[in-house]
């Protein structure tokens, strides 16, 4: 058994190796920032970060997903530092946790997508607030193909969803085939079926998707950036970035600076409506 | 003039409601080889088990009376059973070696016991090996596996074992009935020479060797000692009849 | 040699607490207080969600929980009768996908494959089930889904139920062949004689005398496969479509549908902690645990009554006459129902495909064929069902190589060291794992050190010490309800107890503690075998030497059994790596650019991050396959080589 034993020996010496390594041999970068929530806001998040990290060599931001809601709850938690949402903090998330205060970054726009074989370009808030209501079933129905419609929506804490449900719904409740968690997940289920509908912010439309136009007093109106600041557009929410009581110390810095001349102007490129 | 070593005083065990000891009395002869025999399930493995108290690990096992060791009672609660078991050793049935090396069987029960040094466990190595007759087969490997000698060589390492931790008296669980005839002599010539320095005890259903090795035997019938005394009166001249038809192999 | 004599005891009792006490009853009691960890975990477990729960029956009120039929906590709807009647029909549907598929496995690996295929057969079945739940999500969702929308006729969506039901069925596989081979090939060679000496052929044998023979062991997987299916998260989550709705007609498959397990996943990070919403997820999991625990003592109980059946320990019962003119009748009655059950589930497939008359013609068929195999010879009908189970035994090896294909073909192309060495990018759509790698393996680690050794101790203590009390029979109790609770709900639990309520936040501990008492059943349960399995000569040759039951359990029982132990160690390795459910709401975040690393941090790990990036970004597929590839290659490395020690030193120790 001689053998035996030393292949015994190994093995608890691989394992006892690997634990100390594993837990000790990836010592601590540095503080992180992490800000969690809403991916509406991950593209204009991103381009904060190159642009501040630049500036601030001390200060590193992790960024998350998660929905709006995830971001509030997680900041109430204190298992993150920002909360990204793109709605308002609900009175009942306020009940939890009375100290959360909001920060308005710039506004985005939300678009009504549909999937390859809809044959429909433009709607009225009408219909698609029928469509979600399940009233309306069938593409043809709006002027389209005849092929019945999979309609997607997002999770209840989304603020994607909140704004939709606000402008579009009016409160009444959504019928709904498929739910997805972020404008990633809504892209990927519009692309993937041909008859899809669904909603989104307006940095995740590409090639890929069809926004289609909202009509409103008979014309259609695009879902482009300059409609909304020209207020033909109706579909829009605030960004906002959530913070549990007053933000303090490298947090602080990071938030005022969104609002300066040079974060908005970042606001503006990556397709976003700065303040004012 | 011998001397008792063991005395054993009105003991009865039961495993839960079963009385599987009555009331045996006996003594064990210093440096002398007691045998047990009886037929089967008389209670001769169970009598020898409770000289080192292993009948302790048995679960609703329950002991009244007294085994007299040293003048002191071993079945009194200060008992010491771990000094006990090193003072009073046991060979089983089935030879039993630890997965380990020749060697490290050898030196487990010293290093219990606190024996440490290189040297020490060395020469107590070649000591009980030699005493157990098995120097000679594996002086050249005793870093080999103890599972690759045979089944005799394996029985007499764990006679060394026994021995290496300097034991007063040896028990001797049917230490030959999984041995072949010339194993089984081997082993039998081994006790004959361990009695000068220890103690032997041996239970064995085979008579015949009982009467070739022993110096004493108690005969049991039904968990009860029916006669002991020395193996030429015993098989000779026995005084109970029951111990007559058993001798006679009129049952077994 | 020192000679310490009769005199000095080497170990001297100790004086704890004004009383005189053994080292062995010491050992003793030490070692009960470890073992009783399990009961006070399951006892945490059920107080945690049990306290959690109650604001929500007064809130909402058990009535209105139970029959209502909208969810949407948001406006303050809580009918939760859709949700568990989604989790009812998903897990149906994946016992009728698996049952036959895996009793037909497990029927062919017993009786009909040649012996040198045997073990290799199970072990791929073992495999199986080591592949973690977000994997088999993920094929869901970018093959299964797909795949459901483009082929099943009328289909506007592959998120469905039978999307749902698909992959749990192929999650539940691996328990109910395994399970139902130990029964079946338990059947007394005896049986299989008696029946081939009256000339009947080996398909009569095995479906009439050896499969009723096994029918409790076969039970028990059934029940066991439920059991799995009930509690599972990631996959359903990815693919059913998560509407919580009733199917319209009930037997539409490809409704979407939605699951207790998937309420919880989804909604319970962006709760507000103390709404009632946040109660209401936990009246579900209370819920969904109290099931799982019913549905896990069945088949304990099955389990018991098969051992009872070929090792009968008390007198058989008498049965009288009307009792067995009764079981005829069942049996007739059985019989029938058999064929309603089969062709109901005929008529539900036919009509996913086809039109409905063409649906009840296949229907007919199907029927006229069940009819027709008995005017079959015995020889043909043999030739016929050998056929059916070596197709049955195909198609599981298909699925198998289909998945991990799938994975590993479109996974290698995203595999470079730059994918593995380098930080996400972009959100995580650039850029590569390592962070996650690691995270992962900090986890697993951390897991290892609390789990085995709570674990092996506990398992020494039930095998050597442990006596047949009232008390020790709890512990035996609590151990296997912890091993069969749902992962989210042992998520829920950490959430609850080590983030909130001990406070250590989203961290790595609380990630620690969480997955260590989910797989510590497993290390309990093989440490007590391998320890129960050494041979008791050696330990009363130890015993005879002297040497104390602590040491002889040390230095000769736990030598003796270490590769029983080190294998159930290295699955619960496994098992700790592949989990998702419990450290999305304990320990994980999606997205880090550097590695902060104390234990009260949050980490990224594989299994979260494939799910992660599936739901969130979905073009970035060679991320995806990429990320899939390597928990696949790291899980199944850790199962290969906990089976390979296994059967190195099976082959070496011959009892």
């Amino acid at each position: 058994m001689g053998r035996s034993i030393s292949g015994k020996k190994l093995v608890t010496i691989a394992i006892l190796v690997s634990l100390t390594v594993g837990l000790f041999g990836f010592p601590a970068d540095g503080d992180e920032t992490l800000a969690l929530g809403s991916t509406t806001l991950h593209p204009v998040m991103n381009e904060f970060k190159i642009a501040y990290e630049r500036e601030n060599p001390e200060f590193i931001l992790s960024i998350t997903g998660g929905g709006s809601g995830q971001g509030i709850n997680s900041v109430s938690m204190g298992t993150a530092d920002i909360g990204m949402t793109s709605r308002e903090v609900r009175d009942i998330e306020l009940e939890a946790e009375r100290s959360l205060e909001s920060h308005v970054i710039g506004q985005d726009g939300l678009a009504v997508v549909v999937g390859s074989n809809a044959g429909v370009t433009a709607m009225t808030l009408e219909q698609v607030r029928s469509i979600f209501l399940g009233d309306i079933r069938n593409w043809n129905e709006v002027g389209g193909n005849d092929a019945q419609i999979f309609v997607n929506t997002r999770e209840a804490g989304s603020g994607t969803f909140d704004a939709f449900d606000r402008i579009v719904m009016g409160g009444a409740d959504v019928r709904f085939d498929n739910e997805v968690n972020s404008n990633g997940g809504m892209k990927g289920a519009v692309t993937g079926n041909p008859n899809a509908i669904g909603y989104l912010g307006f940095n995740f439309i590409d090639d890929e998707v069809n926004a289609v136009d909202i009509i409103v007093d008979g014309e259609g109106v695009s879902p482009t950036k300059e409609n909304v600041m020209n207020e033909t557009y109706p579909l829009y929410r605030d960004l906002i970035l959530v913070t549990k009581g007053e933000p303090k110390g490298a947090v602080k810095e990071f938030i005022e600076w969104t609002r300066s001349p040079a974060a908005q102007a970042i606001v503006d490129e990556t397709g976003y409506i700065p303040l004012t | 003039m011998t001397d008792n070593i063991i005395d054993i005083n009105g003991l009865n065990l039961w495993y839960g409601d079963n009385q599987a000891l009555v009331d045996v009395s006996m003594p064990v002869m210093k440096n002398k080889i007691t045998a047990l025999i009886g037929p089967s399930g008389c209670g001769k493995s169970t009598l020898l088990r409770c000289i080192n108290r292993m009948n302790d690990i048995i679960e609703g096992c329950r002991v009244e009376g007294e085994i007299m060791f040293h003048d002191r009672n071993i079945y009194s609660p200060e008992t010491d059973v771990m000094g006990l078991r090193k003072k009073i050793g046991m060979i089983f049935q089935k030879p039993n070696p630890f997965p380990m090396s020749i060697y490290e069987n050898v030196t487990y029960g010293p290093k219990v016991h606190g024996v440490n040094s290189r040297e020490a466990l060395d020469s107590i190595v070649e000591e009980c090996i030699r005493s157990s007759a098995l120097w000679d087969e594996v002086q050249d490997r005793l870093g080999a596996s103890a599972m690759s000698l045979s089944g005799g060589q394996q029985q007499r390492l764990c006679i060394a074992r026994a021995l290496s931790v300097s034991p007063e008296v040896i028990l001797m669980d049917e230490p030959t009935s999984a041995l072949d005839p010339i194993a089984t002599s081997k082993i039998e010539d081994l006790a004959q020479e361990l009695k000068r320095d220890y103690t032997v005890v041996i239970v064995t259903h085979n008579m015949q060797q009982a009467s070739r090795i022993s110096d004493y035997t108690g005969f049991m019938y039904m968990g009860k000692l029916i006669e002991c005394g020395k193996t030429e009166e015993i098989f000779e001249n026995p005084q109970e009849e029951l111990t007559e038809r058993y001798i006679t192999g009129r049952f077994g | 040699m020192s000679d310490k004599g009769y005199d000095e005891p080497r170990l001297k009792p100790l004086r704890i607490l004004g009383r005189t006490v053994h080292h062995d009853d010491a050992v003793k009691y030490a070692l009960l207080a470890v073992a009783s960890v399990a009961s006070v975990i399951v006892l945490a477990i059920i107080g945690f969600i049990l306290a959690n729960s109650i604001p929500a029956i007064e809130a909402i009120g058990l009535r209105e929980f139970f029959t209502g039929d909208i969810w949407r906590p948001t406006r303050g709807h809580f009918g939760a009768s859709t949700v568990i009647t989604g989790t009812l029909l998903v897990t149906l549907g994946a016992i009728v996908f698996a049952l036959p598929l895996g009793l037909g496995a497990a029927i062919f690996i017993s009786e009909l494959a040649p012996k040198k295929y045997r073990e290799p057969l199970k072990l791929l079945s073992e495999i199986f089930s080591g592949i973690p739940s977000v994997v088999y999500g993920f094929f869901g969702l970018v093959v299964v889904v797909p795949f459901l929308l483009n082929n099943v006729p009328g289909a506007t969506q592959g998120q469905s139920w039978l999307a749902g039901s698909i992959l749990l069925g192929i999650m539940a596989l691996p328990t109910i062949i395994s399970v139902s081979e130990d029964a079946i090939s338990s059947v007394p060679r005896s049986y299989r004689e008696a029946s081939l000496a009256m000339g009947a052929t080996r398909w009569q044998t095995t479906s009439r005398v050896v499969v009723p023979a096994a029918i409790s062991g076969i039970s028990a997987a059934t029940i066991l496969g439920i059991g799995r299916a009930i509690g599972e998260t990631m996959a359903v989550m990815m693919v059913t479509g998560n509407a919580p709705i009733f199917p319209e007609p009930l037997s539409n498959l490809m409704s979407p549908i939605r699951t207790i397990t998937a309420t919880l996943a989804i909604e319970m990070n962006e709760v507000p902690v103390g709404s009632t919403h946040f109660h209401a997820l936990f009246l579900l999991a209370l819920i969904l645990f109290l099931v799982v625990l019913l549905v896990n003592s069945l088949s304990r109980l099955v389990m018991r009554r098969m051992k009872e059946k070929f090792n009968p320990t008390k007198q058989p019962k008498k049965r009288s006459v009307r009792y067995l003119d009764a079981m005829a009748i069942l049996a007739k009655v059985f019989t029938g129902v058999r064929y309603v059950v089969i062709l109901g589930i005929v008529w539900i497939i036919a009509d996913l495909w086809f039109s409905p008359s063409a649906a009840i013609a296949i229907t007919a068929a199907a029927l006229a064929l069940m009819l027709s195999s008995r005017f079959l010879s015995a020889n043909n009908m043999q030739r016929l069902a050998h056929s059916g189970l070596t197709l049955v035994m195909a198609v599981v090896l298909a699925l198998l190589v289909i998945i991990v294909g799938d994975i590993v073909i479109k996974g290698i192309p995203a595999l470079s060291v730059e994918f593995i060495t380098d930080y996400p990018a972009r959100g995580g759509r650039d850029g590569g794992i390592y962070p996650a790698i690691v995270g992962t393996l900090k986890l697993v680690f951390g897991t290892v050190l609390i789990a085995v050794p709570l674990g092996v101790i506990s398992g020494i203590y039930l095998a050597d010490y442990a006596k047949d009390t009232r008390y020790t029979r709890i512990i035996r109790a609590s151990i296997d309800n912890l091993a069969g609770t749902p992962s989210v709900v042992f998520g829920l639990f950490g959430l609850a107890a080590f983030v909130i309520y001990f406070d250590f936040g989203f961290s790595l501990l609380a990630g620690w503690l969480t997955l260590a008492f989910l797989v510590m059943p497993v290390i309990i349960r093989t440490t007590e075998e391998a320890v129960k399995r050494v041979p008791s000569e050696l330990k009363e040759a130890s015993l005879a030497l002297g040497a104390s039951k602590w040491e002889t359990i040390t230095k000769v029982v736990l030598p003796a059994a270490f590769p029983g132990v080190i294998t159930g160690s290295i699955i619960s390795i496994g098992r700790a790596a592949g989990e998702t459910a419990p450290i999305m709401f304990t320990a994980v975040v999606a997205y880090q650019t550097r590695m902060g690393g104390g234990i009260t941090d949050p980490v990224m790990a594989l299994p979260y991050h494939l799910y992660y990036l599936a739901t969130n970004i979905p073009d970035a597929y060679d991320q995806q396959y990429g990320t899939a590839l390597v928990l696949l290659l790291l899980v199944l490395a850790i199962y290969a080589s906990a089976t390979v020690l296994r059967h190195h030193y099976n082959k070496k120790l011959n009892w």
